[in-house]
């Protein structure tokens, strides 16, 4: 008998054996607090979480302005930066020329390359915004991939503002439905750790940096 | 008679670390600053901390009564996602299945992020005997592992270690230049491991919540370690516990935050990654190939136990050995087990045996504190005593103990032979007085000269006589 026989006969048995543990409640509720979820506070509430875990957020009014201000961000920094292929970002991109210039150098993540190290800076776009924990969520297959995100030591998200949320059921719902994707990721800020003596230090292992635009209005 | 061997090592290793008061300074002063974070953010962020505790117990409870049904969906769903789905019934089934995928897939390099499970199976030494480098990749992982040493803590495996102390030991072993600065320290493993992500063919993890509904693989983690891991190298193995099973993706609603908050006093830690396969066509990275592996490792003969199998239950957040005082006060390594404090108390007995580890069922003061923070409701220490009552049962306890309780319940029920034996008790206070210690002398409470019940006796005499 092979172990995977061997275990579920097992537990079948005991199953029938034993009863089942009693569960009172399974019924969630509300258990969390939070503020009223509605259009205007969402922003509010999404930007003290944000910020207080040290994301870097920047609310752009239009298109052109978000583009502006990307091309601030990367512009002195060293390596080349990694951009995924995305509507917003294309059209940020035909907003402004001189992005898609600086931009022109971006290349797929190649680990088996050395020349990852040099890559600088990775940009996408994201699933949703949840205001809730002040987090970015985002899926492999619309986001460019699982390292764009995590491997470069700087990570800039594009979205707009009509992609706050306030919690995180709708993404679930959603990522259920998709077929598409292999790893779904919900990020709270930079990398970080605490490991050494419980002091806080940013850029672990994943993006010292982490930077929103937001791009509210049109 | 001789104590078993690793009881006697577990008293002698308890007493050493009991009376070393730098290390007591150390695991206080982390135990102090996550005690004020958890108080914190179980206010600010549960309308009732004690109401998500009982819907997390019910939901997992739940899950673990419907564990046969729910691992069959789980497989069922990973196989279609392409991942391929290993059993392994014990720790040496799951170490060859592993050594089997780094053999067929010629891997000469792997990255492991944090996992108690493979600390378990002990996979990093039967890696290693293959000829596989092996890199713990977590910051606390990577520092004991350079240490020779176990994890001291199922979530903050570094935690007896002071930032000098860490400071030297890169020194010594990555060459680092001599500092105790911690943002120095955490950017020196950062560095040193980039390589590592990059050129390792295969990627190890754990799994800390299995999505029954999706077959997906959900990891917890601050550093991003976990993200590189599933995201760079060829080949991604998971090894997970068969309790970890949750029915739905939506339960992580409330697990999520449970476990960070109970974990490290967080609304949500850093990374929360689901992950359901290897890369799809379509996605321009990710492994080529993805196992998950299923272990039972004892944990069947705990679900045939009814009033054990609540302990399976358990989401590793190590709450319970935060708040233990036994734990506090010998730490980690006294137990010289992958899970120590008061759920490795209650559990290592059944993954590797009564004999010889049924002493750590005593390893408690029954105080009740790791029940009362546990965030899915165990009745820790309840459990303790249901396992001392196995050990007696199954006669695995030691004959003197036995004897000595066998004599206990023969004598205490009885006024007269307790009479009887009162001068030996006293003569025995009063020897042990004699052979106290000097600071102690004079302190060894003595058995009173004459018994309450001669006393009361006396009493009732000279009231009917007047
Ligand atoms: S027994 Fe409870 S408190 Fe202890 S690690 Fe498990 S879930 Fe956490």
């Amino acid at each position: 008998m092979n172990a995977r026989e061997q275990i579920l006969k097992r537990l079948r048995r005991c199953r029938q054996a034993v009863p089942d543990m009693p569960c009172p409640s399974k019924e969630f509720g509300p258990l969390f607090f939070h503020p009223e979820d509605n259009a205007e506070s969402r922003l509010d509430w999404f930007r003290e979480k944000f910020i207080a875990l040290r994301g870097e957020l920047y609310e752009e009014q239009g298109e052109r302005q978000a583009a502006q201000r990307i091309l601030e961000l990367i512009s002195g920094l060293p390596g080349f930066v990694q951009v995924q292929k995305h509507p917003l970002l294309e059209r940020l991109q035909s907003e402004l020329p001189a992005l898609r210039e600086r931009l022109a150098g971006s290349r797929a993540l190649d680990c088996a390359s050395p020349e990852y190290a040099q890559c600088a800076c990775g940009i996408s776009g994201a699933d949703s915004l949840l205001a809730q924990s002040g987090s970015i969520v985002l899926r492999s297959s619309a986001a460019g991939g699982r390292r764009l995100s995590v491997l470069p030591p700087f990570h800039i998200v594009v979205a707009a503002s009509s992609q706050l949320n306030g919690f995180v059921a709708p993404w679930f719902a959603g990522l259920q439905q998709d077929n598409s994707w292999s790893l779904a990721s919900i990020i709270s800020g930079p990398s970080r750790t605490a490991d050494i003596e419980k002091i806080l230090v940013f850029g672990a292992h994943g993006p010292k940096r982490l930077a929103l635009v937001l791009v509210t209005g049109s | 008679m001789a104590l078993a061997g690793e009881y006697r090592s577990f008293l002698h290793r308890s007493c050493v670390k009991a009376a070393d008061a730098s290390h007591h300074l150390k695991i206080l002063k982390a135990i102090a600053s996550y005690d004020t974070a958890v108080e914190a953010m179980k206010k600010s962020q549960f309308e009732s901390w004690e109401r998500a505790r009982q819907v997390a117990a019910s939901v997992k409870r739940d899950a673990v009564s419907r564990l046969p049904e729910l691992l069959e969906q789980f497989e069922a769903k990973a196989v279609e996602n392409g991942v391929e789905v290993v059993w392994a019934a014990d720790a040496a089934e799951a170490r060859a299945a592993v050594l089997d995928i780094a053999r067929a897939n010629g891997v000469r390099q792997a990255v492991k992020s944090k996992s108690m499970t493979t600390e378990e199976i002990e996979l990093n030494e039967a890696l290693e005997s293959i000829g596989v480098k092996i890199w713990e990749t977590d910051l606390g992982e990577l520092i004991v592992q350079l240490a020779h040493e176990r994890p001291y803590h199922i979530v903050t495996p570094a935690m007896h270690k002071s930032r000098a102390e860490i400071g030297e030991l890169f020194h010594r072993t990555l060459g680092t230049p001599l500092t105790d600065n911690a943002e120095e320290l955490t950017q020196a493993a950062r560095v040193h491991l980039r390589e590592a992500f990059c050129s390792a063919e295969l990627g190890i993890t754990g799994a800390n919540f299995l999505i029954a509904s999706l077959g997906a693989v959900v990891l917890t983690e601050n550093e991003g370690n976990a993200r590189l891991t599933t995201a760079c190298p060829r080949i991604h193995v998971a090894v997970a516990g068969i309790e970890k099973i949750l029915p739905r993706l939506e339960d992580l609603e409330l697990f999520l935050p449970l476990l960070a908050t109970s974990g490290t006093g967080q609304q949500l830690t850093c990374y929360n990654t689901i992950i359901r396969g290897p890369k799809r066509s379509g996605e321009p990275d990710g492994p080529e190939k993805m196992y998950v592996i299923l272990l039972d490792n004892g944990r069947s003969s705990i679900y045939a136990e009814e009033k054990l199998r609540v302990s399976l239950t358990c989401i590793r957040c190590g709450a319970c050995l935060n708040a233990c005082p036994v734990y506090r006060l010998i730490g980690g390594h006294a137990y010289n087990t992958a899970y120590p404090g008061p759920i490795g108390s209650v559990i290592t007995p059944h993954l590797r045996g009564f004999p010889g580890w049924q002493h750590m069922s005593s390893a408690s003061s029954l105080c009740g504190a790791c029940s009362e923070v546990c965030p899915v409701k165990i009745d820790l220490h309840r459990l303790l005593l249901e396992n001392r009552w196995h050990a007696h049962r199954q006669r695995t306890s030691s004959i003197i103990w036995r004897l000595g309780f066998w004599a206990w319940a023969a004598v205490y029920p009885h006024r007269k032979c307790l009479q009887m034996l009162q001068p030996f008790f006293r003569l025995g206070s009063r020897l042990a007085g004699l052979a106290a210690p000097r600071d102690l002398r004079g302190r060894i409470p003595q058995v009173a000269g004459r018994s309450f019940s001669e006393l009361w006796q006396d009493y009732e005499r000279k009231r009917t006589n007047s």
